[in-house]
């Protein structure tokens, strides 16, 4: 029981790490319509801000996660007016290529400017507590309240708020939206901008908890396509869901049998739902 | 002022020219009879070549390698080169990015041997040495490397390969010792082995079953973590609850050292965790944070203090602007084959190198004495073996707290 509990807190704070990372993929999938293969490097430059800002500067833990998510904004917004913009409404096939240019250039960057030892940040909050037999941990229960409140709120934002109303309309039907007034332009660097911040969040997040290097963006992508493809493209709750369920398999598989086995049910569980669902659990169908 | 202006005079006429070319031309000619060769040989190059990872996830190690030999053949170029046969040599280091892959390394060995014509070369990490032996080998060209798996690759049917770091297996001798000297024998019964599911920790867990075996260690558990594994509380909540005494983490990079052990103390485990890859003590102390306490880290020199080791320290710090204890544990090689090449008297056959290498001890290196062994093991004296020095992190505080010679057995 008390393995179970284990288990099941590690995968659920895993959980919903690898979901803040895969939402702002299908966000700006939803929105764009392009595949972002660069957005494990916004996870990536995410946690060196922070790293720098708190690790090497001494500066606020909790300040710099808001610096970086700040930074990776504009950043993304940049990118997206500058590089993606020109390609809007052409062949899919070179966005793609761009973003597949973007991973690497970022990711060599990286290592040049950053240095390719394993860096860590320091912990803001420490110390746990022994519940019959279970761990918690406070930085995890932290994180996954953070990551969760996130979640949360960029919910409500795509509910609640003009802008949110716009980003969503934008993603349902961008040729109406733009027809009932709604500056599609501005809404795609949004969108792009929200994304990259959510990514760097969840970088900052992972990167306290585990470790960083600048190579560490491809395998954050990879868990977050799985997700995006798990939970449909372009459905923020669909990624929520995905991040869940590959967290628990990651967490649970890995404990009782092996890593190897949790990554081939991963796939297996992806396999399962496409053949019975090809949208994904909650996406929809894209032409 | 009549004399200054004749010896002016005389020394630009056309004939004194004309005699003194004469006489300059005879003088060349018949100087080799005279003088001693050396005053007359054209300094000749030796080439050495890396395939190094200068790139990619494995960059540090492979950026570490190189700069022991940048830095080797600069201190001995200054230094007039190396005697070979009476004849002095330079050295002339090429290095050329593996990125870590095996065939990135082939293709950068084949360019080291076929169009820069090295006899020498050197590699680091797995990938790039099974891409490098692929060339070496039936180039007859002699490598020295820092690859712990792959053992099939290594000794008699490899005669000009040579492992200059210790593996994990090598260092058990040194840490295992110093492991029962600190916390008692009756404490160290049991032990679990974390590495990464590859040809590399299956080839270390067999290094370490070996070892484990010799010291008398019960073996509770073996876990093989994924590279793409983000999160270790799954893998190390599995090792712990078969509660082995100690932990060895191998050959786990520091990063993923850092996150084990993080995870072990956060889930209760109290037990030392020994990790023989992880040699980067800030990197645990960053990741693990308060948590990192009872970490073993052989072959890791936190403290260098020999005027050897200062100097090199130095050096790399004018040279490169860094220096970190790896770089510094491989300086040595370079040392090595130079002894080896003078020792042979030849820079071209690397059969007769190869076997003075196999014979070079050295004394007073950044790794202390330093030796080849492994006869018995793997079939020749191909592998490096060294001082010791390792350093352990107790409540967030690293020291270098031992130093010794591997007490090798005979069956090595």
């Amino acid at each position: 029981m008390t393995e179970l509990l284990q288990m099941a807190l590690t995968g659920f704070n895993l959980g919903l790490m690898y979901a803040l990372i895969a939402i702002g993929l299908t966000l700006i999938f939803g929105v764009m319509r392009i595949i972002q293969y660069a957005h494990g490097e916004m996870f990536m430059l995410g946690a060196f801000t922070l790293y720098y800002w708190n690790a090497e500067f001494g500066l606020n833990y909790w300040a710099g996660v808001g610096v970086s998510a700040v930074v990776i904004f504009c950043f993304g917004a940049i990118l997206q007016i500058v590089l993606f913009r020109p390609l809007h409404g052409k062949n899919i096939l070179y966005s793609l290529a761009v973003s597949l240019g973007l991973v690497l250039i970022i990711s060599s960057s990286g290592q040049i400017l950053f240095g390719t030892t394993v860096k860590g940040i320091p912990s803001a909050v420490t110390g746990g507590v022994l519940l019959g037999g279970t761990y918690l941990s406070y930085e995890r229960m932290v994180i996954s309240a953070v990551s969760a409140a996130l979640i949360i709120a960029l919910w409500f934002f795509l509910r609640r708020t003009t802008t949110g109303l716009a980003i969503r309309a934008v993603a349902e039907d961008p040729d109406t939206s733009a027809l009932q007034g709604v500056k599609t332009r501005r809404i795609h660097w949004i969108a792009f901008g929200l994304g990259s911040a959510m990514a760097a969040i969840a970088g900052c997040m992972m990167g306290t908890l585990l470790s960083i290097v600048p190579t560490m963006g491809f395998l954050a992508t990879i868990k977050a396509f799985m997700i995006v493809i798990m939970g449909g493209l372009g459905s923020v709750f669909g990624a929520l869901i995905g991040g869940l369920i590959l967290g628990m398999i990651d967490s649970v598989v890995t404990t009782t049998i092996s890593g190897d086995v949790a990554l081939i049910l991963s796939f297996v569980v992806i396999f399962l739902i496409l053949v019975f669902r090809p949208s994904g659990l909650f996406g929809q169908d894209w032409e | 002022m009549t004399n200054k202006k004749s010896n002016l005079s005389r020394r630009l006429t056309r004939r004194g020219l004309l005699k003194q070319g004469s006489m300059a031309i005879a003088g060349g000619l018949a100087a080799p009879a005279i003088l001693p060769k050396s005053a007359f040989a054209q300094t000749r190059t030796i080439k050495i070549g890396g395939a190094v990872p200068l790139s990619g996830p494995v960059a540090y190690w492979g950026q570490s390698t190189m700069q022991g030999f940048v830095d080797g053949a600069a201190v001995m170029n200054e230094a007039g080169g190396i005697m070979i046969d009476g004849e002095p040599y330079m050295l002339e280091v090429i290095n050329y990015d593996t990125k870590g892959e095996v065939a990135d390394s082939r293709a950068a060995t084949m360019r080291l041997v076929e169009q820069d014509e090295c006899k020498f070369v050197y590699s680091q990490a797995a990938a790039s040495t099974v891409g490098m032996l692929q060339v070496t080998e039936p180039a007859e060209v002699l490598s020295i490397v820092a690859c712990w798996g792959y053992l099939e690759l290594f000794g008699t049917d490899y005669p000009l390969h040579f492992r200059g770091e210790m593996s994990d297996y090598e260092q058990g001798f040194a840490y295992m010792p110093f492991m029962i000297e600190k916390y008692g024998k009756d404490a160290l019964k049991s032990a679990a082995f974390i590495g990464p599911d590859d040809q590399d920790g299956i080839d270390c867990h067999f290094s370490y079953e070996r070892l484990m075996k010799h010291y008398g260690v019960e073996q509770k558990a073996v876990e093989y973590y994924n590279w793409e594994d983000t999160d270790f509380y799954p893998i190390v909540a599995k090792t712990i609850r078969e509660k082995p005494d100690f932990i060895v983490t191998s050959p786990s990079p520091p990063g993923i050292t850092a996150s084990i052990i993080k995870a072990a103390r956060e889930m209760g485990y109290q037990g030392p965790i020994s990790s023989p890859a992880a040699s980067e003590t800030e990197t645990i102390l960053e990741v693990a944070g308060e948590h990192a306490s009872g970490v073993i880290l052989p072959v890791t020199n936190i403290n260098p203090s020999s005027p050897t080791q200062k100097a090199i320290e130095k050096r790399f710090l004018e040279r490169f602007g860094t220096f970190n204890a790896l770089a510094g544990n491989y300086s040595w090689w370079i040392y090595a084959l130079k002894a080896a090449l003078e020792m042979a008297g030849t820079a071209t056959d690397t059969k007769a190198v190869a076997e003075a290498l196999a014979q070079v001890e050295l004394e007073d290196t950044y790794v202390g004495r330093t030796k080849w062994a492994g006869k018995n093991a793997y079939g020749l004296n191909r592998q490096g073996v060294y001082d010791c020095f390792t350093t352990t992190i107790d409540d967030g505080k690293a020291e270098l707290a031992d130093v010794r010679f591997p007490d090798l057995p005979d069956t090595f």
